[in-house]
């Protein structure tokens, strides 16, 4: 299973460095192929365009039938980040169906096709377009929704502060 | 009961939160407090049961391998007790029906079935109104009896390498994937556990459902045997029509509704067919839940905190004084104090009345804090009433089960030594599975007690009716303890007899009286003494048992107040109920 995952990893990051989606670099942290370094660059025309946002990925021993966590490690002020940096989208919940939930989420949890470039995709579109349905971060969302001006400073000020820590 | 530390003299700093009787045992705690010569000793309470004949042992009363009769109270009707082998029989025939009625493959039908909660007429509904919407719900939008198969080589998405048509596999849905990473997929969604019967296409979004069939061809011989497990699991646990038996490693179902109280499984387990705990009539599922909560939590540990200790003025370190003047030291920050006043001790002397006096306290301005100690204090000793007694039968009921095997050699040596035959000696193993039988239901008539409103009518005609059965038990227990010798008089042998009846006509007059909502024959307001009397249920008694019964009753009622056990003596002397 971990040899599976190995192999499976090792040819994504190969994949990612040699093809890289704009804005966005990969890496090793130390040598295990299951923690992965991502330096991402605000995406142009969003709140977030000029920041250098660091991003750690932690992939578990079953991937890809589970998905990885992924953690800013830069400061980061969003709906859909909790304050420790965890990301909360539907693509990095684990699969699988919940009784009590509806179906349309089950449908957007992780699945196996789904590899790194898919979540990278999915963070880009997450920084253009905050969901504050289901909030990881209330304050944020709270903001976002009531005073989109101090959203929009709070933001400015994490993009300056990323700047100056690269 | 008593709340006794070891008497130490001085005071006490309490270093660890701190326990109650019984609490301790169950989970293992030990609460420690230190005295000022710095030894431990082991907080706590002892139970003064303790003391008598019975060598109780923790234990599992557990899911005895032989079946057992059933009980001879009417508790356990109306429940079907099924093993595996049935339980998939009726799945299949559900799934069958459906397949059958809407002409769809049995795969497809399980599938719906899973979708509408194995509600028969909610499938049959939804499906003619809207097949396709049904079947899109139930992700069978694009369902194949078998594997489909690849008529060129492609990219496996999840390994993303070039795999050939022949090693291709997908659903109806005609995702392809590579053979191996399928199957991975499909394993690691049975070790997930029960989710894995709702287990859907690999791809991004794809709504198709992963069947039965297609495990079947994947996966491991292991895996498929887990597989069909969660998938029966997922079908007892949704269909409120059964019931697993909670009994320790017993695989039988009960098939009932939720009006049952009671159901008796093949393993000898009897349990509530509603919540799934240990039969707990006359207690309801929702006391339990209640009363469960409250045993567990400390609620009532900090309630006996407030009412036995105070805080330091200066740092605030709970203290529990037990004996010694009122001139006390803190250990946490050594500030000298009056427990008294709660004043400092440097202010005490002969202006106070004297060194060791203190007449600054007004007993008949209690403080809030003292108020609130008292009312804790009332009701923790309130808990403790009805959680002793609790407690006090749960480890009777488990010793008289323990006592099955031993029943079972008194009653062969019993036929050894006056060549009695076995249908002669059964009355001793009938005695103690009535005595199992009110040991269980006296254990939760004191949860049900503890929720019935103090002073009304319906709360004293309830523990009149407990306060009898527990005697006519507790009297039953010594009988049926009697040495072998005894037993050899026919006498004896009717009296245990005799008894058992008793009791078993007490016991059904307190669940019939408590399933009638404890109301009076003749209205509400029953007086005090209004029983001495009345004498229903002895009347009762002795009705349904004929002219020994009587004498065996009037027997109890002569020798039982010296052996009460877990009763109230006093009231158990001063009402005559059991008269003939």
């Amino acid at each position: 299973m971990t040899d599976y995952a190995t192999e499976l990893l090792k040819r994504q990051l190969h994949e990612l460095n040699k093809n890289p989606p704009e804005g966005v670099s990969v890496g090793l942290v130390d040598d295990s192929v299951f923690e992965w370094e991502l330096l991402l660059v605000g995406p142009a025309d969003t709140l977030y365009e000029g920041g250098f946002f660091k991003a750690r990925l932690t992939f578990p021993s079953d991937f890809p039938n589970m998905p990885p966590t992924m953690t800013f490690q830069t400061e980061m002020w969003h709906p859909n980040v909790y304050e420790d940096g965890r990301v909360c989208i539907s693509i990095l919940h684990p699969p699988g169906e919940d009784r009590f939930n509806s179906q349309e989420s089950a449908d957007e949890r992780w699945r196996p096709i789904l590899g790194v470039e898919a979540i990278i995709v999915s963070v880009i579109s997450m920084l253009s377009d905050p969901n504050d349905e289901s909030p990881a971060n209330i304050d944020a969302a709270v903001q976002w929704r009531n005073d989109r001006a101090g959203f929009k400073k709070r933001v400015r000020a994490v993009v300056r502060k990323s700047q100056e820590d690269l | 009961m008593a709340i006794s530390p070891s008497i130490i003299t001085g005071s006490h700093v309490l270093k660890h939160r701190h326990g109650m009787s019984g609490m301790e045992s169950s989970d293992g705690e030990e609460y420690t407090y230190q005295d000022e010569s710095g030894e431990e000793d082991v907080g706590g309470v002892e139970s003064q049961e303790e003391e008598e004949e019975y060598s109780y042992s923790d234990g599992e009363g557990g899911c005895a391998p032989v079946p057992l009769p059933p009980p001879s109270s009417s508790m356990a009707d109306g429940c079907k007790v099924i093993d595996a082998d049935e339980l998939r029989a009726t799945m299949s025939a559900l799934i069958d029906d459906i397949s059958s009625v809407l002409a769809i493959h049995p795969c497809a039908a399980a599938a719906l079935l899973r979708h509408y909660n194995w509600n028969k007429e909610s499938v049959i509904d939804s499906f003619c109104t809207d097949p396709d919407q049904a079947k899109e719900k139930a992700g069978i939008m694009r369902f194949v009896p078998d594997l489909q198969t690849s008529d060129k080589g492609r990219l496996c998405g999840i390994c993303r390498e070039d795999v050939p048509a022949e090693a291709l596999v997908a659903l109806g849905c005609g995702h392809f994937f590579c053979r191996g990473c399928f199957t991975q997929y499909l394993v690691s969604k049975v070790e997930e556990g029960m989710g894995c019967p709702l287990t859907r296409c690999p791809e991004y979004r794809c709504p198709e459902m992963v069947t039965e069939n297609f495990f079947r061809v994947l996966v491991p011989h292991a895996t498929l045997a887990a597989y069909l497990r969660y998938s029966l699991k997922s079908f007892v646990d949704i269909c409120s029509a059964f019931r697993w038996c909670p009994g320790r490693g017993c695989d039988f179902v009960a098939m009932g509704n939720s009006s049952l109280r009671a159901c008796l499984c093949k393993c000898g387990m009897l349990f509530c067919f509603r919540c799934g705990e240990e039969a707990h009539v006359p207690a309801s599922c929702e006391d339990m839940v209640t009363w469960v909560e409250k045993c567990k939590n400390e609620s009532e540990t900090a309630n006996w905190i407030l009412a036995n200790t105070r805080k330091c003025p200066k740092c605030a370190t709970r203290i529990e004084k037990n004996q010694g003047c009122n001139h006390m030291t803190c250990r946490q920050c050594k500030f000298e104090f009056c427990w008294i006043c709660m004043g400092p001790w440097t202010e005490h002397g002969a202006n106070t009345g004297g060194y060791y006096k203190c007449n600054k306290y007004d007993p008949s301005t209690p403080t809030k804090d003292e108020q609130d100690g008292a009312k804790a204090k009332a009701e923790l000793d309130r808990y403790l009433h009805y959680y002793q007694r609790y407690d006090n039968h749960h480890k009777a009921q488990e010793y008289a089960t323990k006592q099955e095997e031993e029943i079972e050699r008194r009653m062969m040596r019993l036929q050894e030594t006056d060549g009695s035959r076995w249908i002669d000696v059964q009355f001793l193993k009938v005695a103690n599975e009535k005595l199992v039988e009110c040991r269980r239901v006296l254990k939760y008539t004191y949860v049900f007690g503890y929720y019935l409103p103090e002073g009304t009518a319906r709360k004293r005609l309830f523990e009149h009716h407990q306060e009898n059965l527990e005697k006519f038990t507790e009297h039953l227990s010594w009988l049926s303890e009697q040495s072998l010798e005894e037993f050899k008089k026919e006498e004896k042998r009717s009296e245990v007899v005799n008894y058992t009846r008793v009791t078993e006509t007490f016991l059904k007059n307190l669940l019939k009286s408590v399933e009638d909502g404890l109301m009076d024959e003749d209205g509400e307001d029953m007086e005090e003494g209004g029983w001495e009397g009345k004498s229903e249920p002895g009347r009762r008694a002795g009705a349904a048992g004929g002219g020994q019964v009587g004498e065996a009753a009037e027997e109890g009622r002569r020798t039982l107040p010296s052996r009460d056990g877990a009763g109230g003596g006093a009231r158990a002397r001063r009402s005559g109920v059991a008269r003939a």
